[in-house]
């Protein structure tokens, strides 16, 4: 990193963790959860302690609590909101979301530029691509996008409520001791992500539980609940099918590339053998001329901030520095209509 | 999305020769060292071999422009030229930073070249093959 080189603030605020750092590193420097107490307590000590009640900061939004946690992001960073721009992945449902918190980060927070572009993009530049379909398992949610020459193709997103906390729910009953329901998730989350598989594995699984006991599950349990992912029910198709949709809605000139470039990120995308499931699964599906390629990051840790790389690199390119919003365009041009203008989706 | 990444007025002269002066049979562009320009890399003769052009595409990405000759199977045969946008993306040690600002600055130069038929994203030797593009082509 050249020292002319200007640093920014990047933020990737999911619905479970957020993710924030500076532009050049290729890891978030803060990451939480998007959640903190009554008394505005963040992080997991605060959180995983007493009984007081956990308090969402997103699904649904909350404004205020939104505010904290971004001032809250500046202080943990170290760094003066006034000093930094910001890039924000857009992950917000509705415009109007995305609208408060522009103006909370321009008039409290004080930021002096700032920048959104969705989340799929992010992820489709960190793997040194402009186009790609995007498959992100989120916590609550699976996203699944279309990204056309950096552009996030939102006609034919689709979102489903499944994600990777529903996995959580079967490894629960092996949480045992007197911790307030966060805290039982965050272990009942932690043999998940030690036990999950895809993989055919013959003998059975075992995980060693902090009081010294151990769990021992077979493969066939495992792939019950792996499988959650893929098998369809009433209000979820699989997310085979979720990509499947976007190929078939997809005019037929991006069709193939989108099918030889499908890239999973989200934690869940993690899970051993799932990039060959989903291949093998994919590619039965696949109209024939379609040839399914699974892109892959270069490490795992990659699909845990695909987005926050994204937008690290994006934001220290000589070239986007034109691109910010600044305060005073913000406030001299019809405010909000600038971010749109500016900031293509 | 353009992210505003500037591309040399060469880029432009160099393509125009190609397509109307028809003096070039491909250009391989390229960043400058910065990553903050588009510059022209290689230009080939005329008459120079498809193999001559891949050989330039190596471990970094590069963008490029070909004016590829097809004929169809029909009978009798019909001649197809057509100019082909190639994204040269290869998987390798690139530092992700180098790819991520090929990937992002891609647009900037697309609009600037007027007249591109078909489009190839290319992470492989593989999918730059001859047979990929003639079947691009001719499709």
């Amino acid at each position: 990193m050249n020292s002319d080189e200007i640093i920014s603030v990047v933020a990737d605020i999911g619905n479970l963790y957020t993710r924030a750092g500076f532009t050049g590193d290729d890891f978030p420097r803060w990451s939480t959860f998007t959640k903190c107490t009554e008394t505005m307590q963040f992080g997991d000590e605060a959180l995983g302690y007493g009984n007081g009640q956990v308090l969402d900061i997103l699904q649904p939004f909350n404004p205020d609590l939104y505010e904290n946690l971004l001032k809250k992001m500046f202080e943990k960073l170290g760094v003066q909101s006034k000093d930094y721009s910001l890039l924000l992945a857009n992950n917000f449902q509705t415009k109007h979301d995305l609208q408060k918190v522009v103006e909370i980060l321009f008039e409290s927070v004080e930021i002096p530029n700032f920048f959104t572009i969705r989340n799929a993009a992010l992820s489709t530049f960190s793997a040194g691509r402009s186009t790609a379909l995007i498959l992100d398992i989120g916590a609550y949610s699976t996203t699944a996008s279309a990204v056309h020459d950096g552009y996030t193709l939102l006609k034919t997103q689709i979102q489903a409520p499944i994600g990777g906390e529903i996995l959580n729910e079967p490894f629960r009953q092996y949480v045992v001791g007197e911790y307030n329901q966060f805290k039982k998730t965050c272990l009942a989350r932690d043999i998940k992500q030690g036990l999950l598989t895809y993989e055919q594995i013959d003998s059975t699984q075992q995980y060693e539980l902090p009081d010294g006991n151990f769990i021992l599950m077979q493969q066939a349990q495992l792939s019950e609940i792996a499988d959650k992912l893929f098998n369809s029910n009433d209000n979820f198709k699989g997310i085979q099918h979720m990509l499947l949709d976007i190929i078939n809605n997809s005019v037929n000139d991006i069709k193939q590339q989108l099918c030889s470039t499908v890239i999973s990120t989200g934690g869940s995308s993690n899970i051993p053998g799932f990039q060959n499931k989903l291949q093998t699964t994919l590619s039965a599906l696949a109209p024939p001329m379609c040839k399914v390629k699974l892109v892959m990051y270069p490490s795992n840790q990659n699909r845990y901030h695909s987005v926050f790389i994204g937008g690290s690199i994006l934001a220290s390119l000589s070239s986007f520095q034109s691109l910010w919003v600044a305060k005073n365009e913000y406030q001299e041009s019809g405010r909000f209509s600038i971010i749109e203008r500016k900031c293509p989706n | 999305m353009n992210v505003g990444t500037n591309v040399s007025d060469d880029c432009v002269t160099e393509f125009n020769n190609l397509k109307l002066g028809k003096q070039y049979r491909y250009v391989i562009y390229k960043l400058d060292k910065d990553n903050n320009e588009i510059v022209v890399d290689h230009k080939g003769a005329r008459d120079s071999t498809y193999a001559e052009f891949v050989s330039h595409l190596q471990n970094e990405s590069r963008y490029a422009v070909y004016d590829y000759h097809a004929q169809t199977d029909d009978v009798p045969p019909r001649q197809v030229e057509k100019l082909v946008f190639i994204f040269w993306s290869p998987d390798t040690n690139q530092p992700v930073k180098q790819k991520m600002a090929y990937a992002a600055g891609k647009e900037a130069l697309k609009k600037k070249l007027n007249g591109l038929s078909k489009e190839i994203q290319a992470n492989e030797p593989s999918e730059v093959e001859e047979t990929e593009i003639k079947k691009i082509v001719l499709n």
